[in-house]
């Protein structure tokens, strides 16, 4: 087990150097999804599935193909390659935005480096001194021991995710929103103006094509899978939505022409946040807390069980999946509004 | 209170667990910094976020270590077994939560950045500023009334273009 | 006797479900969606004024979410100062959003999610929910800053992003550190173990870290670059409400981080060492600005350094001279906002200008004098007790913090005069002054307004702050509120919101 953290350690770090060395922009995007897979072995190794779960499906797979679709209309992919990079400026440059002389060049980066150990260097001893392997579990042990039977479910990070915390979740759910929105915000109504400024992207072939086509109900079935099962097994909402978000991007990215329903994807999304908020209020009414788990929980480890808390999994699935599939389409498809 | 696991077991198991901890905060750090360095020597505002992205992988990393027990399970009951040892659950929760915000911050910046290109045609930050500062002055030049309420935006590269007036509300939002 | 503690959540759910459901409005009707927003923050903040009636009457509120008893799940907590905060922001915010159909529904929604979790910064006792509102924040404030502008517009936004997201990733590090040491999020809980658990050097670290991370919205001075910027920039409005209002929840963070977790001298001095260079790179930068919108941004840097000084001082005279600081700020730099607004371009050009808008230009004067701290008005007042706080400590670096403040009156002074010779300066023979719109002029008026009203009321509003300071700089009271029963004053009698159906022994 040491050796293969060690391995994924190594990996990950030579990844993510080559995130920065790579010339291609394509390449440092593929570079950091190696980092994010090699992290999501590490989360593993650490006894955290759902993390690695989520870090595979939203930080491997998601992120990739945000910043590739970025990367293409940025001009970083598919065109030819400009010298992107840049001289080197101190980390002083940084915050003050004051321009070093050319000349600086060499010495600039030497700096930088220096600074960056000394500055790894005191950031590895003040991480060091946290004890590893012996978490203070003031909370967690509390936790830990109550929640089977306080909230029923067999996934404890999912009592904390929905239950203890499901305040928190709230405002996860919130924040990949305000991102969507102001990212349809920005990009709104610009960049329709001239289509040959942006790179029209190529169909694919017909393998691909059908390929995404039968892969589409697979993809399907395994999110629902991920969401309803999130209180037994590893996964849960924001995994099984990125999966389910997936499901519809795949085919539009084999065929760019494809039909998107965004009006459908805005009402989906408005309606699944408001349950989650209308189910916590619903505590409210009841007398309690907002966000307490409703009905009875149920037999641990059965899949009806653990009060509402599925129903929130649900939400937030639907939620995640339709917001992330709208982001990714925006993004793919600049000009073209249903 | 005294904390909860037997302090014998570390000293047993030191060299692995503690090997193991020190790959974890190499990780880390590594991670951290490689980002930094990506933030101070990169002008290209795209390589820039890619060093975002980097540092919050590496911050994330940390926080599932801090909830690392070498002795305890996955914090997940297979059937209806008693509870036995477990890692901490609560940092594996945050850290979910880490993880989509961090994807939801990289969307928008993305966003931003193909908006910047859109309209400088550069994603040199210095360049970035500088236009900026341009634009402000540009605006400033501009005689009033200002009219903040249809904000007026500054006018560099392409904003006869940009500033269509023709654009229905309700088709923007779909 | 009942409380409204189960009210708490409401300024932050509400606005979030009407964010969520907006967009949906928006499709049977644009201007629906509007007036489904501002119906919600009208609602919010009537719940609000409910809530600030009762913890007048008795005491600071707090409530479990989701049942679950303290230490475990999220805990919200509301005493006078979050309360002020939260009714400040919700006014602020139809104050400056409400009267504006012109914009897309986006920027609708993304000023109420800044309601919904503006209100969670007021409001939440755990460190990681305050670091999750933080973020939901920050990111409606990119995007606010970005609007459907122009790439200008986009690249300030990009550039505070990125200022912002590597703060956000040291304050996460910092929340990380400070569950390594004690194990739990819940700022009574850390508070209760703090001063065993973050007392050493990784606590240092950690606090380095947060302060950090919650600076850069706090515009404290190694991350407030981004400041300049942003506020020439957006739109007045927007400014309005970062400068304003956004870093006062900020710079409040900070402070109950420092009452509650980090009680040492050293993270103190930290701070004091941070307000300091807050207030002399705001300063000299203000004095040297070629337009007003420049120098009313570096003012605000430089304001939030006091602020931050003020923290800095331990016991409630220091919180108090602090929000005292914080809220005169609150009520005048978004008046000045709206003046500059209409008064760009370089600060010689704005010759004629009293001439044109006599009462503009008297509101300005009158903002001015208060924020350079001429006697009577209300800046006077909060520098008074900034002053006097800080003299009860003698401390080298007080006594230096002392200096730069009354150093940073002269400067203050200077660049205000030299703003309000211009302004009552003849024009150019061939032009007029510059014309100010009526919505923006009747804002700024009724802000004055109001700190005519406070200058009035002061020895009641003085009065006020301190009883909210003597609440708020009172960690053992914090820690007998939200645990009573491990509370270190745990006669203390107060009835609590907690759902009392999960009893358990520690193990």
């Amino acid at each position: 087990m040491v050796a293969a953290a060690v391995l994924s350690v190594v990996v990950m770090l030579a990844a993510a150097i080559a995130v920065v060395r790579a010339r291609n922009f394509l390449s440092a995007v593929a570079a950091l999804s190696v980092v994010s897979l090699a992290l999501s072995v590490l989360f593993a190794l650490l006894k955290a599935p759902d993390v690695a779960m989520a870090e595979a499906a939203v930080g491997a797979g998601l992120s990739g193909v945000l910043l590739a679709l970025a990367g293409y209309r940025l001009k970083l992919i598919g065109a030819p390659a400009a010298a992107h990079r840049a001289p080197a400026n101190s980390a002083a440059a940084l915050w003050t935005g004051v321009q070093p002389q050319p000349q600086q060049r060499g010495g600039g980066r030497f700096a930088s480096l220096l600074f960056l150990a000394g500055l790894a260097v005191l950031l590895a001893s003040v991480l060091a001194s946290a004890p590893f392997g012996a978490a203070p579990m003031q909370v967690g042990q509390q936790i830990v021991a109550a929640a089977p039977g306080e909230v029923g479910t067999a996934n404890i990070v999912t009592a904390v995710v929905l239950g203890y915390r499901g305040f928190d979740t709230l405002g996860e759910v919130t924040i990949l929103f305000v991102a969507a929105t102001a990212a349809g915000l920005v990009l709104g109504g610009a960049g329709i103006t001239s289509g040959t400024r942006i790179p029209a992207m190529q169909p694919a072939g017909f393998i691909l094509d059908r390929a995404s086509r039968l892969l589409l109900p697979i993809l399907l079935v395994l999110g629902a899978y991920i969401v309803l099962h999130g209180h037994l097994t590893p996964g849960g909402g924001f995994q099984g939505g990125a999966i389910l978000a997936a499901a519809f991007i795949v085919p539009l990215l084999a065929s760019p022409s494809g039909p998107f329903h965004h009006r459908l994807a805005t009402f989906i999304e408005g309606f699944a946040g408001a349950a989650f908020v209308l189910i916590g209020l619903a505590s409210l009414m009841d007398g309690k807390a907002f966000l307490t788990p409703l009905f009875g929980k149920g037999t641990l480890g059965a899949f009806i069980s653990a009060g509402s808390l599925p129903l929130l999994y649900v939400a937030i699935g639907l939620k995640v999946g339709s917001e992330l599939s709208g982001l990714l389409h925006r993004m793919l498809s600049p000009g073209s509004q249903p | 209170m005294t904390l909860p696991w037997p302090p014998e077991f570390i000293s047993a198991n030191l060299s692995e667990a503690s090997l193991l901890g020190h790959a974890m905060i190499a990780g880390a750090v590594g991670l951290i910094v490689i980002g930094l360095y990506a933030m101070v020597v990169e002008r290209n505002l795209a390589r820039i976020i890619l060093g975002l992205a980097l540092i919050g992988s590496g911050v994330n990393l940390f926080l599932v270590a801090v909830g690392y027990r070498a002795d305890a399970a996955a914090p997940i009951l297979a059937g209806s077994m008693a509870p036995t040892a477990m890692v901490d659950p609560l940092p594996q929760a945050l850290v979910l939560t880490s993880i989509v915000i961090d994807v939801g911050v990289l969307a928008l910046a993305l966003a931003l950045a193909i908006r910047v290109h859109e309209a400088f045609g550069t994603l040199d930050t210095r360049e970035v500023q500088r236009l900026i500062a341009k634009a402000a002055a540009e605006n400033d030049r501009g005689s009033p009334p200002h009219r903040p309420d249809q904000h007026v935006s500054p006018s560099v590269a392409r904003k006869e273009r940009e500033k269509r007036a023709d654009i229905p509300r309700l088709e923007e939002l779909m | 006797m009942a409380r409204s503690s189960e009210l708490l959540v409401l300024p932050i759910a509400l606005p979030i479900a009407a964010a969520f459901l907006m967009p949906v409005v928006a499709n049977v009707q644009a201007s629906l969606a509007r007036w489904l927003g501002i119906a919600v923050v009208v609602a919010a903040l009537g719940v609000a004024a409910m809530l600030a009636v009762d913890i007048a009457q008795s005491g600071p509120l707090v409530a479990a979410l989701g049942g679950f008893a303290p230490p475990l799940g999220i805990t919200l907590y509301a005493d006078g100062i979050s309360i002020t905060l939260l009714i400040a922001l919700l006014a602020g915010g139809l104050l400056f959003w409400a009267a504006s159909p012109g914009d897309n529904v986006r920027s609708h929604v993304l000023m109420v999610l800044l309601m919904g979790a503006g209100s969670g910064l007021a409001l939440s006792g755990d460190l990681f929910n305050l670091f999750v509102f933080y973020e939901i924040t920050a990111v409606a404030s990119y995007g606010l800053v970005a609007g459907r502008g122009s790439g200008a517009e986009a690249g300030a936004a990009l550039r505070y992003l990125i200022v912002g997201t590597l703060g956000s990733s040291l304050a996460l590090l910092g929340i990380a550190l400070v569950y390594a040491s004690t194990g739990t999020l819940n700022l009574a809980d850390i508070a209760r173990l703090a001063p065993e658990r973050l007392a050493g050097v990784t606590g240092m670290a950690a606090f380095l870290l947060l302060v950090l991370g919650f600076g850069v919205k706090a515009e404290l001075t190694p991350v407030n670059t981004w400041v300049p910027e942003v506020y020439a920039t957006a739109s007045a409005r927007v400014a309005s409400l970062l400068a304003g209002i956004v870093s006062k929840l900020a710079i409040v963070i900070v402070m109950r981080i420092v009452v509650l977790a980090f009680p040492g001298e050293q993270a103190r001095e930290l701070l004091l060492v941070l307000g300091i260079a807050g207030v002399v790179a705001g300063e000299f930068a203000a004095l040297g600005s070629a337009t007003l919108i420049q120098a009313l941004s570096y003012s605000s840097v430089s304001q939030l350094g006091l602020v931050a000084i003020a923290f800095a001082i331990s016991g409630t005279a220091g919180v108090a001279a602090g929000l005292a600081l914080a809220l005169h700020h609150a009520l005048v730099k978004p008046a000045f906002f709206m003046l500059a607004a209409n008064w760009r371009g370089p600060i010689d050009g704005l010759a004629g200008a009293a001439k044109a808008t006599p009462v503009a230009a008297a509101v300005f004067v009158f903002l001015a004098l208060s924020i350079v701290g001429v006697p009577p008005l209300p800046g006077f007042w909060a520098k008074y007790l900034l002053v006097t706080a800080a003299l009860a400590k003698a401390s080298p670096l007080v006594l230096l913090a002392i200096a730069v403040v009354l150093a940073a009156v002269v400067v203050e002074a200077a660049y205000m005069f030299r703003i309000a010779v211009a302004l009552y300066g003849q024009p150019a023979p061939e032009r007029s002054g510059p014309a100010i719109l009526r919505g923006d002029l009747a804002r700024a008026t009724l802000l004055a307004a109001g700190l005519a009203v406070v200058t009035l009321t002061a020895p009641a509003v003085l009065d006020a702050i301190h009883r909210m300071a003597a609440v708020a700089s009172d960690r053992d009271a914090y820690i007998a509120h939200v645990l009573p029963e491990r509370g270190a004053r745990a006669a203390l009698s107060v009835s609590v919101g907690v759902d009392q159906r999960t009893e358990r022994s520690i193990p």
